[in-house]
Order: C-alpha cells, then sequence, then structure tokens
C-alpha cells in the first residue's frame, strides 16, 4: 500500500481527491490508528471553521440611496452654499474677474458632482440587474 | 429585461448570481465591515461586467471574478487604512481591533495571525467556498500546490483558532 501524505487528508476531508486514491488513503486510516485519529480532528476542526465562516455570508443588497449617494447629495449641498455665498455674501461686490473664477469654479465643483454621481448609478445598477 | 440587458450581460449575470453570497462573505472576512463588503462586490460586479469581454470562457468564472473581487477589497482597506492615518481614533482602531462577536470574525481574526499565503487559500476555501481548481486558477498556483498550502495552513490555524472558541 502506498504511503499517505499528509495533506491528502485535506484533500480527503475536501472531496478533491480522485476516487481510487481515496480508496487507498481510507484503506489506510483502517490499518492505522494514527492516521484515523489524525483526520478526524482535522475533520472535526473543519466543521467548526466551516460553521464560523458560514456565518458571515449574506445576500448583498442594491442601495437606492447608499453612501456614495449620500456623498452626492452632500457634494450637491456644497455646491449650492458655494453658490450661495459667491452670489450673495454681502461683502463681495461681483466683478467681471471674480464672476468668471466663480463660474469656473463652481463648474468643476458641479461637473465632479454629476461624474460621482455616475459612478455611483453605475455601481448600483450592476448589483440591481444582477438580483433582478 | 434586466438593467445590463442583452445576451453578454444576461451571461454574466447567470454566472454571478449564484456565487453572490459566497462572495460577500468573502469580501466581509476581508473589510471586516457589512456595508464596506457590499461596496466591494457592487465595484467588483461593475469592474467584472466592464472585464467580462476579456474573460477566458476556458477558466472558472468564479476564480477570475474573486481576484477582482480581492482586488476590490484590498483597495478599499487601503484607502481605509490611508484615511485611518489621518486621525487618531481611526490608529487607535488599527492598532486594537474590537474583539469578535461572530464566530467569522474570531476566525478572520485568527487568519490575520497566519501567512499571507496561507491566509489567502484559507479565506478562499472557507469564506469563499472555493474548489482547489478554482482556487488555483484564483492564486495562479498548481493544484497540488493548494494541496500541501491548504493542509499547513490549517495546521496553523489550528493553533490559533479551537473547538472552544465562539
Amino acid at each position: 500500500m502506498n504511503s499517505v501524505d499528509p495533506a491528502e487528508l485535506s484533500a480527503l476531508l475536501d472531496g478533491e481527491l480522485p476516487p481510487d486514491r481515496a480508496a487507498q488513503v481510507r484503506a489506510a486510516m483502517e490499518a492505522d490508528p494514527g492516521l484515523r485519529a489524525e483526520y478526524e480532528r482535522l475533520s472535526r476542526l473543519d466543521a467548526v471553521w466551516s460553521a464560523a465562516a458560514a456565518s458571515a455570508a449574506f445576500r448583498p443588497q442594491p442601495r437606492a440611496i447608499g453612501r456614495l449617494s449620500l456623498r452626492f447629495i452632500a457634494r450637491v449641498a456644497c455646491g449650492l452654499l458655494a453658490l450661495l455665498l459667491v452670489r450673495f455674501a454681502p461683502w463681495f461686490t461681483p466683478a467681471p474677474l471674480s464672476s468668471l473664477l466663480a463660474t469656473a469654479v463652481l463648474t468643476m465643483v458641479l461637473g465632479w458632482v454629476l461624474f460621482r454621481s455616475m459612478q455611483a448609478t453605475a455601481a448600483n445598477g450592476a448589483v440591481v440587474a444582477v438580483r433582478s | 429585461m434586466n438593467g445590463l440587458g442583452g445576451t453578454h450581460a444576461g451571461r454574466y449575470q447567470r454566472l454571478l448570481e449564484p456565487i453572490l453570497e459566497q462572495a460577500a462573505g468573502y469580501a466581509l472576512a476581508i473589510v471586516r465591515h457589512r456595508a464596506d463588503a457590499e461596496d466591494a462586490v457592487q465595484e467588483a460586479a461593475t469592474k467584472g461586467y466592464q472585464a467580462f469581454a476579456r474573460y477566458d470562457p476556458g477558466l472558472p468564472f468564479k476564480a477570475w471574478w474573486f481576484t477582482i473581487l480581492r482586488n476590490c477589497c484590498r483597495d478599499l482597506v487601503r484607502g481605509r487604512r490611508r484615511h485611518a492615518a489621518t486621525s487618531l481614533a481611526g490608529l487607535a482602531a488599527e492598532a486594537q481591533p474590537p474583539p469578535a462577536e461572530e464566530p467569522w470574525e474570531a476566525l478572520a481574526q485568527a487568519l490575520d495571525r497566519l501567512s499571507p499565503d496561507h491566509r489567502e487559500v484559507l479565506r478562499l476555501r472557507y469564506f469563499g467556498h472555493c474548489s482547489y481548481r478554482e482556487i488555483a486558477t484564483a492564486l495562479s498556483i498548481p493544484e497540488g500546490t493548494v494541496m500541501s498550502r491548504l493542509h499547513g495552513a490549517r495546521q496553523r490555524l489550528a493553533v490559533f483558532y479551537r473547538e472552544e472558541e465562539p
């Protein structure tokens, strides 16, 4: 009978040994109590670890308003606040150059907000789609 | 019809649907927060769809997709560490993780004490429910190496996580 590589006990436990080799390893365990005890120890530990890992599994939920969307709302609010400050602050006197700069800054801010919202929509859509 | 539409998208959905739950558990074992795990799965779903045209049908889909998911999880953890480094509370949380409340958390913390090779092979096996072929493909190693590495990893894990733990 072939000797048994200890790693083959793990493979037997996982159902990953070819049938003929699995039969040989089982026969070797019948003849060797030490080998059998080691297999049973591994089997007990495997059951505990499998149960522990199983408690992590869950169905991912698509989020209509997830954290990315909340970030989007926050950015929109910041953009609007910036617009109000620039436009209506009493100390601010509109001049052609400052108006131009304010427009450029606001355009960049709003562009970034729209870009992130598109990313969030695409990511939400992927999980929604695979779950539909 | 669904949001992605078409045969290409339909095929992707059929392949992805059965592994979503295992993927979420695997992601949770890496990132440790449920909302972050959902973000990682969501991002991997998007990236996987974008790259699906390059997927080789000769390889296990699960192994291919879990590689994308693992990278998304790593990016998320790296981003969180960068963020934590800027706050004292974040540094304290990184230095001392909270005590495990659920069995999977105790297992994930025990895995943290193993070498990266051992940790990853066990994560894919227990949290991802991957076969030896899928693990071999995901880690680009021969199946024989998966068998011996998995056995060695189990022996090490037995030192840190025993039957009487939660």
